[in-house]
Order: structure tokens, then C-alpha cells, then sequence
């Protein structure tokens, strides 16, 4: 299930544009992957950090993450988010390694913890922008 | 201890004028107006005149060098900088003049910021549009993944990490509280803080509402139309002017691994002063334990226990206990934020915590004087965890 998404989206530019062109063409969360030593790398750098390669592909990761930290907000001055108070908004890392943002609609303040499993998915906005979705991973919850 | 040597600048520099103007919630005056008033009330408070700076490192913000030397008839400027670390600017700028003035690039180096921290937000409507606009790099980040999230300014970033502080070393609410409540206590002996006369108790602090967990209303410094200014020069022309010096013994600025981004650091809690505070206690060369006051950078209670831990006081997770029983209350052995801080004065991006202990060590804090202080320490925290200390000490070193 996807809730109704009315929030402004971004206008991205440079590398942060190849994300989220990436991700949208494929459907799938594509995080950068240096093509020299492998290292998965988000947000997207122009150079490795660890081995300094300027050489990149944007490639689809399975989508399972565990609950790095979240946050619930329960005020807003945003007219996008001031009705959906309180809302999750979770830090995800990827079991490839790096963390994304994720919203859910499936995991509530109370069943959250540090450590859970979830899996991510994303939803296609524009060509230009998707959101990441988390939800539990089943059974564990 | 420093892969590049240890920095040679201590004794080199002192504060030596200051000025503010009040904490206001709403004014009339301009932002121009704010930093030029504190740029004169500190080059008058330090004895000298406008034609004597040669030197300005305005922090990031919404007033530029140029202006302002313009403004004040600073006729010769020999150096200008502009420090890019929010929050953290300030002590970085006080750096910055006194390296320039111990190189001898200049000698008489003026630090103003000022903001309408309050007003921005809250236009009258009779008001003319601002157009001083203020930006920085991690914007980008936060346009594109925090704020398509509901992440859209500082409470909500920051909850990201300290959500996980919280959590993982199990930091009671109480901890955070006795941050906001001794900078509460601190405001009522002072004239200027926006809070005087507005007590809080851990009761009030513990019912105020959650805005982003784990930060309450009363986690969240205020915002204020403010300036403030400080005047540096070389201890030699400090001699002849008119106030005892205060001198900069060590400083330092750090800066977390990809400090344009929030969430993918290897440790989403280390912050820049974690690496900052070990060179500038070794430029000092003292430790954290001689230090008679604390003016800790405090837009947010938590941020205040992570960075009393990366100076030295607690282990990390720990500072809980560091921050019990009036410890840093006025009193206690470590005083923290003796003119109410970001929470309780106002917001002037922590100039007024570099004014403070300025006004501390000159002796000249009135009811909230430490007394017999000798030295103590300043910290900036800005955008995504940047920090800066300055350990400062009464007269010439």
C-alpha cells in the first residue's frame, strides 16, 4: 500500500539527479557502486572514498536494511506533514551497507526499535524523485 | 597527539573588547543595524575607534565585511575571512583573528554576527521583504533526502542521530532536562536573556510537548533578533587598552567524516569536536578538569551531553551523570552557560558564549560571576556536527 503523496518534491542536480534517475528508471533503490573496488557509496560521490576511482554505476540492492535510528515528530509547520503527525520517519541501513531515509506506514512508534529488520521499497514520484518505504520484515513484528 | 604538530599560537592573541546588543523576540532595528551597534559597543568597550580595526571576520550569515567596514569607517582592511560551519563559526572566527593577528597579518581584528533569528520567521505585516538570505552546502543534502521526509530544519536532522543516543546508551530525559534548567536559572541573573523571569522547573521541562523525539519544546534553544562582537589583537597593543585581556590558550576546529551529510558517517553520533577538543586541551596545555566555567554551544539539551562527553567529562552515553545534582549550575563545579546560553539568553550563534566568558574572566559577570575564575572554555556546534572550542584565561599569558 502507498499513501497519497502531496509533499513538494525535490529538484535535484548533479550526482544526486543520477540517484534518483536511477532509482526511478529501475523501479528499485540504485545506490552508487565503484566499478574499480566495489564500495557502495550514498549519497553519490564523484570520487571513491576509499580507493579515489571516478569510475560509478548506479545498481539496484536487495532492499533488506535494519532500523539504524528513527525519529517520531509529532509537530510540523509543514502543511505537507502537519496532518500526518506523528510520523515515522526511520534511518535505514542497507545490509549492502549504506543508510537511506525511509518513511513507513506500516511500522508504528510503538513497534519500532533499534536493530529491527525491515525491507525497503521505493515509490515512484516523478522521473526525478521516489520515496523509500520501509516495512517489517514478515514475522519479525 | 596532532598528526600536523601542535598549533603555536596560545598566548598569542586576546579578546579584549565586546559587545551585544540585546536578545529580542521581535525588533525594529535591521540586522545591519544589530551587528554594527555590538561592532561599535566592542571596539568602544576595548578603548580604541573604528580606524584602529584592520581586520574583519564576520561569521556566515547575513551581513558581509565589506558593509560593515563601510558602515563603521574601517578605512585600511588588511585580512577578511568567512568561516562556513553555522553554529561552529564564531569560535572558529575568534581563531581565525588570532592566528591572523599572531602572524601579524593584522593587528586589531573585529568578530561581529548578528541575525533576526526571530523576525525572520515572524514578518510584521507591515514589513518590507527580507532579502539577506543566508545558505550553506548540506542545504542540497537536505533538500534532496531530509526535507521530502518532513526533515525540514535543524530539530528534525538532528533528532535522526540523537533519537539513536537516546536509545542505545539509555540518556534519561532528566539529563537533557538539567541542561535547559541551568541555563534557565543562569537567565534570571541576567538583565539581557530573553528568559529572565520565565523559571522552569523538571516538572514543566518533563510535560513540555515533544516536537521531534527525543527533543521537547524545552530541548530547543529560543530564537531571537540578536548581535554580538568581539574585538582581537596581539597581547602587545592588549596591554595598553582598556580592559584586563583574555587570552586564547588553545583552539581548535574539527569536522565529523563527510561533513555534508548527516546519516552515513561510520559513528552517526561523532561530532567535530571530538577530534577538536584533544588539540586545542594539548595547544592549551591544560585538561578539561581546570577549566572554573563551561559556554557550551546549546541549540539542542542533547547536543550539550554529547559534547560535554567529546570534551572529556563522561564516557560516551555517560555525561548523564556529569550533569546531575547542580554540577553545572552556578555553584557547582562546572558552570555551564552562566548567561543562559542559546536556551535561555538567546541565539546569537554563540558569540554571546565567547561575550560570556569574556565578561566571566574579566570579572565584570555581575550576579552570575564565577568566582576568582581563571579560565574556561567556549565550544560552536554547527550544521551537520562541525565544532570549535577556544580554552580562554584572565590577562596575559
Amino acid at each position: 500500500m502507498t499513501a497519497k503523496t502531496n509533499t513538494k518534491t525535490p529538484q535535484p542536480d548533479d550526482l544526486d539527479l543520477k540517484f534518483y534517475q536511477a532509482t526511478a528508471d529501475a523501479g528499485a533503490l540504485c545506490i552508487q557502486q565503484c566499478a574499480e573496488c566495489g564500495q557502495r557509496t550514498h549519497p553519490a560521490r564523484y570520487y571513491c572514498p576509499v580507493c579515489s576511482s571516478e569510475h560509478f554505476s548506479f545498481k539496484a540492492v536487495s532492499g533488506r536494511a535494519s532500523v539504524h535510528s528513527y525519529t517520531v515528530s509529532h509537530f510540523s509547520v509543514e502543511s505537507a506533514w502537519k496532518d500526518k503527525v506523528p510520523y515515522l520517519t526511520i534511518v535505514a541501513e542497507l545490509s549492502e551497507g549504506p543508510r537511506v531515509i525511509a518513511r513507513t506506514s506500516s511500522i508504528t512508534p510503538t513497534s519500532i526499535a533499534i536493530g529491527m529488520p525491515i525491507v525497503l521499497r521505493v515509490e515512484v514520484v516523478t522521473p526525478e524523485f521516489s520515496y523509500v518505504w520501509a516495512d517489517p520484515v514478515e514475522g519479525s513484528s | 597527539m596532532s598528526r600536523r604538530g601542535r598549533a603555536n599560537f596560545s598566548g598569542k592573541a586576546a579578546i579584549v573588547g565586546i559587545g551585544e546588543t540585546g536578545y529580542f523576540r521581535g525588533t525594529d532595528q535591521s540586522i545591519l543595524q544589530m551587528v554594527l551597534s555590538a561592532s561599535m559597543a566592542a571596539i568602544r568597550d576595548a578603548g580604541l575607534k573604528p580606524s584602529d580595526i584592520d581586520a574583519i571576520i564576520p561569521p556566515p550569515g547575513f551581513v558581509a565585511w565589506d558593509e560593515i567596514a563601510a558602515h563603521l569607517g574601517v578605512s585600511d582592511v588588511r585580512y577578511t575571512s568567512c568561516p562556513q560551519m553555522g553554529g561552529a563559526s564564531p569560535t572558529a572566527a575568534l581563531i581565525t583573528a588570532s592566528m591572523a593577528v599572531a602572524a601579524g597579518v593584522a593587528e586589531v581584528a573585529l568578530v561581529p554576527i548578528g541575525w533576526n533569528g526571530y523576525s525572520a520567521l515572524r514578518p510584521r505585516p507591515d514589513a518590507r521583504p527580507n532579502k539577506r538570505r543566508f545558505t550553506a552546502a548540506f542545504f542540497e543534502t537536505v533538500k534532496n533526502y531530509y526535507a521530502p521526509y518532513g526533515l525540514r530544519s535543524a530539530p528534525w536532522w538532528y533528532s535522526l542521530y540523537l533519537e539513536r543516543y537516546v536509545k542505545y546508551y539509555d540518556v534519561p530525559a532528566e539529563a537533557a532536562g538539567a541542561i535547559a534548567i541551568a541555563c534557565r536559572k543562569h537567565a534570571q541573573l541576567n538583565k539581557l536573556a530573553a528568559m529572565r523571569d520565565r523559571p522552569l522547573s523538571m516538572e514543566e521541562y518533563l510535560a513540555s510537548p515533544f516536537i521531534t523525539e527525543p527533543l521537547r519544546k524545552h530541548d530547543c534553544c529560543i530564537e531571537t533578533d540578536c548581535a554580538a562582537a568581539i574585538v582581537v589583537t596581539t597581547p602587545e597593543r592588549a596591554r595598553d587598552l582598556a580592559h584586563i585581556p583574555v587570552t586564547l590558550l588553545g583552539g581548535a576546529e574539527g569536522h565529523p567524516d563527510r561533513p555534508d551529510e548527516l546519516i552515513n558517517r561510520s559513528d552517526m553520533l561523532s561530532l567535530g569536536l571530538d577530534r577538536a577538543a584533544p588539540q586545542a586541551f594539548a595547544m592549551a596545555g591544560v585538561n578539561p578538569q581546570d577549566m572554573d566555567f563551561l559556554q557550551i554551544y546549546d541549540c539542542f539539551t542533547y547536543v550539550v551531553l554529547l559534547e560535554l562527553e567529546a570534551l572529556g567529562y563522561a564516557e560516551r552515553g555517560g555525561a548523564a551523570e556529569f550533569v546531575r545534582n547542580g554540577n553545572i549550575e552556578l555553584g557547582g563545579k562546572y558552570p555551564l552557560n552562566t548567561h543562559g546560553g542559546l536556551m535561555s539568553q538567546g541565539h546569537c550563534w554563540g558569540m554571546n558564549h565567547i561575550v560570556e566568558a569574556a565578561r566571566q574572566l574579566r570579572h565584570q559577570a555581575g550576579e552570575a560571576q564565577v568566582k576568582d575564575c581563571e579560565i574556561g572554555l567556549v565550544t560552536g556546534y554547527g550544521d551537520l556536527g562541525d565544532g570549535t572550542i577556544a580554552i580562554l584565561a584572565r590577562g596575559a599569558k
